[in-house]
């Protein structure tokens, strides 16, 4: 379990190494984030107060939870079941709804660090005009979930992991916005360097890889019934981090646009790997289980690595396609 | 409870846990029910086994194959190695649930018989910590359960402990015996009901401006001033906020157990944020500090439904 997380009454020192990493700050698609690792969407950011929780905890910028067209109660839970690799959810969305959002989003300044929008609709015109919403909101960028494993409607269940949807998709929000337009892709596609390409080709500024893979199921043995209302769920967390690694290394290859490697992230070293693969930022989620302060503990242990390998932060990015060029698989 | 209100989840030893990863209290396990008891028409106690070794104020997610996942406050919590109350005989000690039959599946959990299994998470959150030399605990409805904790710990501290309990009307005051129990332990059990049907006809806050009136909660026979006591809240946001603000008038220090939309419980959802810092009613709460309920700035205002939408108190 976690060790170390730095408090606000710690010593100078502390202070110093919690705040004053030089060595991670970083520019994404123009937005400066004093350390490259993000808050994932669908984990916790519902409020303006749930983003500041984030970024007092150490996150570099945060994601909102997803918004949809109407308010959204979700599923029934349970919604979440973890097991011994990691966390199986399917949650379905609970939001208050574009109309709502637009109230509790207009002013993030109290928030602390750069926050990107999350919208998903059922199909493009329904995400563009949540896109042009969003976009008049102090959202730092925008990213589209295309991804989601467990809704139907929406993500994966309305087929729009395919390249020609997230084109299609992509291009749609492309026409109303001019913030740097992120899109969450899922794994659980035959090549994904195909689908991050066709979100390339219709504008999108940055790629997130990746969303929940499966959908798997957990039961319940006596009774036989699944741990989840659903039936099913995402599966995210330790189980997740190999395939999500290896996405982002396929990625690397396939897009030029920047990529937040999102998957199963809970340590720093965890972080290190998604940038040698390419990764330009680091998406945590499921870590937050743990401790929403993991975000200060990753970083601390990003510096550390650094430190201790004498390599800056874009020294180690790219680090394991530098490798496999020069020794030719 | 340890100082800190954190529980020992190191003598959980619960069915079905999953090994590896996750932590044994965010892993669903299934735990058997020993008894149910019946307390009116509205609350039935379950008691399951084996115990939790929870802090007062810590709470469970529970579930029931078929059914909706629902939290509960922990009513009571023997640990294997301390079986105090004699009546169980159990090896393993023994939790229990005050389960109010509203919905669907709260009706369902509350019609379950000894030996059925019903599916935890928990013990989930930060309890109440115990501090002061004087204690008053006040219990609003069910909220009654984790406030009998909180004042079984501190005489076992060898503190004063006051128990205000406020209830609809006579017969909706729960956890008789438990409360019978606590005087016989010398703590001085003081009743409110709307109706008049039993002790004080008020409410609960009627109860303890007289306290501190009689100078009980500021100065009292012990010689110690407001600095010393300890407030304690469970119950409906409403009589909390009352109390809270009772407390600021008398300069006095109290931890209020605060109810919120819960969906997952375990800290990642987002339905039970806190405005305005965040803080998460599963998981820096659902108990909150004096210093902590000062910041939260929905308090006694408005809360959220399933989809984040604001509903005023």
């Amino acid at each position: 379990m976690v060790t170390g997380t730095v408090r606000e009454n710690d010593d100078g020192d502390c202070g110093r190494r919690r705040h004053g990493m030089p060595g991670l700050a970083i520019t994404l698609c123009g937005i400066s984030l004093r350390n490259p690792l993000i808050l994932a969407s669908g984990i916790s950011g519902t409020t303006v107060g749930a983003l500041r929780l984030a970024v007092a905890g150490g996150a570099g910028a945060v994601t909102i939870k997803t918004i949809t067209k109407e308010a959204r109660k979700g599923h029934s839970p349970p919604i979440m079941a973890a097991f011994d690799a990691g966390l199986l959810n399917a949650v379905g969305y609970p939001n208050m709804g574009i109309d709502a959002a637009e109230g509790e989003f207009k002013d993030l300044t109290s928030v602390g660090a750069p926050v990107i929008g999350s919208a998903t609709g059922k199909d493009a015109g329904e995400f563009a005009e949540l896109v042009s919403r969003l976009d008049k909101l102090p959202f730092a960028a925008i990213e589209l979930v295309l991804s989601c494993p467990h809704t139907p409607g929406f993500g994966t269940l309305a087929g729009h992991s395919t390249p020609e949807a997230t084109r299609e998709i992509t291009a749609a929000c492309r026409q109303v916005t001019r913030k740097p337009l992120f899109v969450k892709l899922s794994p659980n596609v035959p090549a994904i360097g195909e689908v991050a390409k066709a979100a390339q080709d219709a504008g999108a500024d940055a790629i997130t890889a990746v969303n929940t893979m499966g959908p798997g199921m957990l039961l319940e043995s006596c009774s036989g019934q699944p741990q989840l209302s659903f039936g099913c769920g995402g599966v995210s967390g330790p189980a997740l981090r190999p395939v999500a690694l290896r996405c982002v290394y396929d990625l690397a290859t396939a897009v030029t646009i920047p990529i937040i490697g999102t998957g199963g992230v809970s340590t720093g070293e965890h972080a290190i790997n998604m940038l040698q693969v390419g990764a330009s930022a680091v998406g945590v989620g499921t870590a937050v289980l743990d401790d929403i302060n993991c975000f200060t503990r990753i970083a601390q242990e990003m510096d550390a690595w650094l430190t201790k390998q004498g390599r800056t932060l874009s020294d180690a990015q790219g680090m394991t396609l530098r490798e496999l060029k020069g020794d030719g698989p | 409870m340890n100082p800190n209100g954190q529980a020992n989840t190191g003598a959980l030893s619960g069915h079905g846990s999953g090994a590896g990863w996750a932590r044994p209290e965010h892993t669903l396990r299934m735990f058997t029910i020993t008894r149910a008891v019946v307390e009116n028409e509205q609350t039935t106690m379950l008691y399951l086994t084996p115990g939790l070794g929870s802090a007062p104020g810590q709470f469970v997610m529970a579930w029931l194959p078929g059914h909706s996942e629902r939290p509960f406050s922990i009513a009571s919590d023997t640990a294997a190695e301390a079986v105090a109350d004699g009546e169980t005989g159990l090896a393993q000690g023994k939790f229990s649930i005050s389960v109010a039959g509203v919905g669907e599946s709260s009706k369902a959990i509350a019609s379950l018989q000894p030996g059925a299994q019903l599916g935890i998470k928990g013990p989930l959150g930060k309890g109440f910590s115990l501090q002061g030399r004087h204690v008053i605990a006040i219990g609003g409805g069910y909220g009654l359960g984790p406030m009998t904790r909180v004042v079984a710990d501190a005489l076992a501290a060898g503190l004063q402990a006051t128990l205000i309990v406020g209830a609809r009307s006579k017969e909706f005051i729960i956890l008789r015996s438990t409360i019978d129990r606590l005087v016989r332990e010398r703590a001085r059990v003081i009743i409110t009901t709307n109706d008049g049907s039993e002790g004080i006809k008020g409410m609960v806050t009627d109860a303890l401006a007289q306290l501190i009136a009689d100078g009980v909660a500021a100065g009292g026979q012990d010689g110690h001033d407001g600095q010393d006591v300890m407030v304690y809240g469970c119950g409906p946001e409403l009589m909390l906020k009352a109390i809270f603000d009772l407390c600021e008038q008398n300069s006095m220090s109290c931890q209020l157990s605060i109810e919120r939309y819960m969906k997952c419980g375990i800290g990642l959802c987002g339905s039970c944020c806190l405005d305005t810092d965040g803080w998460r009613a599963c998981k820096e709460g659902p108990v909150f500090s004096t210093e902590q309920l000062r910041r939260i700035s929905e308090f006694g205002k408005y809360h959220r439904d399933a989809t984040g939408q604001k509903i005023p108190y």
